[in-house]
């Protein structure tokens, strides 16, 4: 009997701890937003946040930028 | 090993791309010069770039006469893709031309790759953590010589927060223990000339729960380890928090139009450097992996300025990291 009473009073209690629990809060941000900090000394250290960078694309928007491959326009050599 | 030794390693491992749609791009010169065309091919055997500058002119361009982001960018951009070694080999060229993030992006994907270069890897990355750290020393003497006490706070920092091992952490901390008041305590300097009286009467306690903010922010920064930080971060934005709400009380009862102003100012300060601590708790707990946590702090100052630049920067990053993979360091 203490055993299936403990087992409710556990099973209410995380009831309530759901119901009452908030939900975290989010803010509605446009990435596109983010600097692109490519050529600054910062992105040195840190790695550039704009979301071309950290995906490892090149962004065509900044010349500085080398965080994705160029393409060439030509037949190469191995 | 030197950079002409890397260079040609990095060559034996490099294959040529197949031909692709043309793209613009910007390569500069070892002097400065910026050369903005169309890369045609890479030479892997004499280690000569074919390019085409804006106005036609047709130029081949030795790899050694780039600059280091070019070079570094031309070597990557010819790199067998998902290669081990070749990951590795650009890390180590990313760091000796001074992208360390770029550098230990490579350094992680090479352990992805093939976690048997781990022993490898770990040896490089000791010396990829010992420059960067410098390198921030450096940015932040440069700072200070130059009297931008704000920009080498930001510089220290950030070499406390990340290489909290490397030996220059303790000669780091000394120097933003002392820039520290310099930086935050005179940010106030105005409010406190405008309004002396408010300050030594409804709005002392108000000033109090500011200062200790300030410290406690501080202690954050300089804590010596990752619980110590959290604390002191967390009593920071409690302060924070009763600074605000003792504002609010005061802005009700002193509704002159001199003072109203005075508060507003006071409460931008503590809103800004509500900001500022939860940038560098999501900074901190990033670091240590805790992805959700982070968002959690952001989230927070970006309800306060959803445009803080700072604070969108972080989104990014925490944003590709729990949802991609993908980072950095």
């Amino acid at each position: 009997m203490s055993k299936t009473l403990a087992a409710s009073a556990l099973g209410l209690a995380f009831l309530i701890g759901a119901c009452v629990a908030t939900p975290e809060p989010t803010v509605e941000v446009d990435l596109s937003d983010v600097d692109c900090i490519c050529g600054q000394p910062l992105e040195a250290i840190e790695g550039c946040p704009h979301p071309l960078c950290i995906a490892g694309e090149r962004n065509p928007d900044n010349p500085d930028c080398v965080c994705g491959p160029i393409e060439f326009d030509g037949e190469g050599d191995r | 090993m030197s950079l002409r030794t890397r260079l040609a390693l990095i060559t034996c491992l490099l294959v040529a791309l197949p031909l692709t749609a043309e793209a613009q791009v910007t390569l500069k010169l070892a002097d400065g010069t910026a050369l903005t065309g169309k890369a045609k091919s890479y030479d892997a055997a004499t280690q000569t770039l074919e390019f085409v500058a804006d106005g036609g002119r047709e130029m081949q361009i030795g790899l050694d006469e780039l600059d280091g982001r070019s070079s570094y960018l031309v070597n990557r951009s010819n790199a067998r893709p998902d290669h081990a070694d070749t990951e590795l080999q650009l890390g180590n060229f990313a760091r000796d031309v001074g992208l360390y993030a770029h550098s230990a992006r490579h350094y992680k994907h090479a352990r992805r790759l093939d976690p048997e270069l781990r022993h490898e890897v770990d040896r490089q990355t000791v010396i990829l953590n010992r420059e960067a750290a410098e390198s921030c020393m450096a940015m932040a003497e440069e700072a200070l010589s130059e009297g931008d006490r704000r920009e080498a706070e930001q510089w220290l920092t950030k070499l406390i927060k990340r290489w909290p091992d490397e030996e220059l952490r303790g000669r780091a901390v000394t120097m933003l223990d002392t820039l520290y008041d310099q930086v935050h305590g005179a940010r106030d300097d105005d409010l406190e000339a405008e309004a002396p009286d408010l300050l030594a009467t409804d709005l002392r306690k108000g000033k109090q729960y500011y200062d200790r903010m300030l410290e406690e922010n501080e202690k954050g920064l300089l804590a010596p380890n990752q619980n110590q930080a959290r604390s002191a971060f967390n009593k920071a934005l409690r302060e924070g928090e009763r600074a605000l709400g003792q504002l609010d009380r005061v802005a009700k009862k002193r509704t002159d139009a001199a003072s109203q102003e005075t508060l507003q100012g006071y409460r931008e300060l503590v809103n800004d450097q509500i900001i500022e601590t939860r940038i560098h708790y999501a900074s901190q707990l990033m670091v240590q992996s805790d992805y959700k946590g982070a968002l959690r702090q952001v989230n927070a100052a970006l309800a306060i300025d959803s445009k803080d630049k700072q604070a969108l920067a972080m989104r990014s990053r925490i944003e590709n990291a729990i949802s991609r993979g993908i980072g950095w360091w």
